[in-house]
């Protein structure tokens, strides 16, 4: 191995110019394939991380997936059943017994609860009229199971919607919109028409634009007061000690009360397929850049091996086996792209380092300041093992064709 | 291998490359070279002198009859014993020299030595310096083949094929390329290997001077042994 690999680096550094071509080649694929993954990464985790740290992992909602069954449908189950002019009952809305269901939920480990009432209001305040969310929370559990007090920018947090009799959370975009401060009193309307004061008793700010300019926070006797439905719970919002477990959790809640239980990868299932799509497409051009760098490899090896006939057929006749000269060009090829991989390494880590440090403020989905990077080895043993193994597959046509050369038949042309 | 034993012998060694019309390189050759024997293989071009020297270095295979070196029947040997016997046992000089141009010459004479691998570097290292030395090529070694003379190189040439200390040494028109000062110093480098290293060298040559100073010479004419 030590002699092949003397004569494969004689092969390479005699003709350094190609040789580096190619390095540059590799090394170019290695580098962008490292700093479009931690770019790629960086952002899908950041993304992740907002919903996951902001968002509940679990939503049961006061709906069903589909309508109850008829008695007549469960009486024929196989049954061709048609029902014409079916009245729905008209059901108060809100989930049933909640307290008992948040009882049960408690029960399970790593699980943590916040019963809400969420009901669409307007708010107005100096002559505006702005439609928001309202949630009505409880204080404790709100604290436990949400995120949302870290992300109180005023003095006080959630504590302060009891200093005053009908205190208010806005986002700050949505106070932004009304022009409203702290300590402004808004007047708030309900779709059932009950009209409050709320007085701004704190701003929040999640960096979640949507969230930042509709939501708003009260307690949750006042925003049942304001909605006129006493004592009604229509969210639980769970929180997982492992957010991984939300699917299995959620399908098992679902079946267990029929309430739709909608996992935090169920409400975004759009937006992580589009993570999926996109992670598929960066990877199909980190490829298309190493298959063409790859070419550049097969270049170098064949030429060498062109120009190489008849020390081929000189190393035979002294006695080196097919095998010794097939070892001698991968050998190349794979040089190349380990040597074109240790370079993009390094010009992988400066594009990330360069690429962090660039700076914008764009409002998009989330607030973005920059570009969020997350590099971690498997980038780099990936994109490495990838360029070597390609750079090792690039050579392995010209070796083979070198390994089966005759001497005999070089020697004789030569003569 | 006893005293009666030759160092290289071909038994009815036939070549002929296949084909619409069959060419035959080699015609039912019998030959037989001893050790410590200089032995020039002339004839005409095309009379097949470099393909009887391929098939008796293991380089082709006949198509019938055998070669036997040093008492082995190498017919039924695999490709991978041929190569390792040429690797143990056989030296090839050729009319090109054909030494690897990147590495300087103390590594082309070195390199048959790194592949068998029976010594460690530095008695490697020793031994190919002696070898130059022996060929008159003392201060050559870290040189490359551009920088030496077409006689030079022919001498590098041979220490490289004499470093495994082979028994045979088997050059195929060694002087081809060479003016005749540095064609007679090959040919007295052979006859010197010959005689005081009891190597056995069967040497292909048109030139019948060089040829008439050798111990033997063996005439070729279509293929076949004709004197």
């Amino acid at each position: 191995m030590k002699l092949l690999l003397h004569i494969a680096l004689g092969h390479l550094l005699a003709r350094k110019r190609q040789t580096l071509v190619s390095m540059m080649g590799v090394a170019m694929g290695v580098g962008f394939s490292i700093a479009m993954a931690s770019l790629m990464e960086g952002s899908q985790r950041d993304f992740i991380t907002r919903i996951v740290d902001n968002m509940p992992h679990i939503v049961i909602k006061d709906e069903f997936r589909a309508n109850p069954l008829q008695p007549v449908d469960l009486l024929f189950q196989k049954g061709a059943v048609e029902l014409k002019g079916l009245k729905p009952k008209d059901e108060i809305r809100g989930i049933k017994a909640p307290w008992n269901k948040i009882e049960a939920l408690e029960a399970l480990p790593g699980l943590k609860v916040a019963p809400t009432l969420s009901s669409q209001i307007f708010l107005s305040f100096g002559g505006k009229d702005v439609s928001a969310t309202l949630l009505g929370i409880d204080v404790e559990r709100e604290r436990q199971a949400t995120s949302i007090e870290a992300d109180i920018v005023t003095e006080g947090g959630l504590d302060s919607l009891h200093t005053a009799a009908n205190g208010l959370i806005l986002g700050r975009g949505l106070a932004a919109k009304l022009g409203a401060q702290p300590n402004d009193t808004l007047t708030a309307t309900s779709a059932s028409g009950v009209v409050m004061k709320m007085k701004v008793v704190g701003l929040f700010h999640t960096g979640i634009i949507s969230v930042d300019s509709s939501q708003s926070y009260a307690l949750l006797k006042k925003a049942q007061i304001l909605a006129d439905r006493p004592n009604v719970i229509n969210l639980m919002r769970i929180k997982m000690s492992d957010p991984m477990a939300a699917v299995d959790m959620a399908l098992m809640l679902e079946s267990r009360w029929g309430y739709k239980s909608e996992s935090w990868q169920e409400s975004n299932e759009g937006l992580l397929g589009a993570f999926a799509i996109r992670n598929a497409v960066m990877y199909i051009t980190v490829s298309a850049i190493l298959i063409v760098a790859s070419f550049g490899i097969f270049n170098v090896v064949s030429t060498v091996v062109y120009e190489k006939t008849r020390d081929i057929a000189i190393l035979r006749s002294m006695g080196f086996e097919p095998s010794d000269i097939k070892g001698i060009f991968l050998l190349e090829g794979f040089l190349v792209g380990l040597l074109g991989a240790l370079l993009g390494w390094g010009l992988g880590f400066g594009l990330c380092q360069i690429l962090g440090m660039v700076r914008f403020n764009i409002k998009m989905m989330t607030e973005v300041q920059g570009f969020i990077l997350h590099s971690t080895w498997i980038h780099y043993t990936l994109s490495g093992a990838v360029a070597a193994t390609s750079a090792t597959l690039a050579s392995y046509l010209p070796a083979r064709k070198a390994s089966r050369l005759k001497p005999v038949d070089t020697i004789r042309g030569a003569a | 291998m006893s005293a009666q034993t030759p160092a290289i012998e071909a038994r009815s060694l036939s070549r002929i490359l296949p084909g619409l019309v069959p060419a035959v390189l080699v015609d039912g050759v019998d030959f037989r070279a001893e050790k410590g024997e200089l032995v020039a293989i002339t004839g005409a071009s095309g009379s097949g002198k470099s393909s009887l020297l391929y098939l008796l270095g293991l380089l082709d295979e006949p198509t019938s009859g055998s070669v036997i070196i040093a008492g082995q029947d190498c017919a039924p040997l695999s490709d991978a014993e041929r190569t390792f016997l040429r690797l143990e046992r056989l030296g090839f000089v050729f009319q090109f020299h054909f030494l690897l141009a990147e590495f300087s010459v103390l590594n082309n004479v070195c390199m048959p030595m790194k592949k068998l691998g029976r010594l460690s570097d530095a008695e490697q290292d020793a031994h190919g310096r002696e070898l130059l030395k022996e060929l008159g090529l003392q201060g050559f070694e870290k040189k490359l083949p551009e920088q030496l003379s077409g006689g030079e190189r022919q001498r590098v040439a041979i220490a490289r094929a004499l470093a495994n200390a082979p028994g045979i040494l088997l050059a195929d028109e060694p002087t081809g390329n060479l003016d005749s000062k540095n064609s007679r110093i090959v040919f007295d480098i052979f006859r010197n290997l010959a005689r005081d290293h009891g190597k056995t060298i069967i040497t292909v040559t048109h030139d019948h001077d060089l040829a008439r100073t050798c111990d033997r010479q063996v005439h070729l004419a279509d293929g076949k042994v004709v004197a």
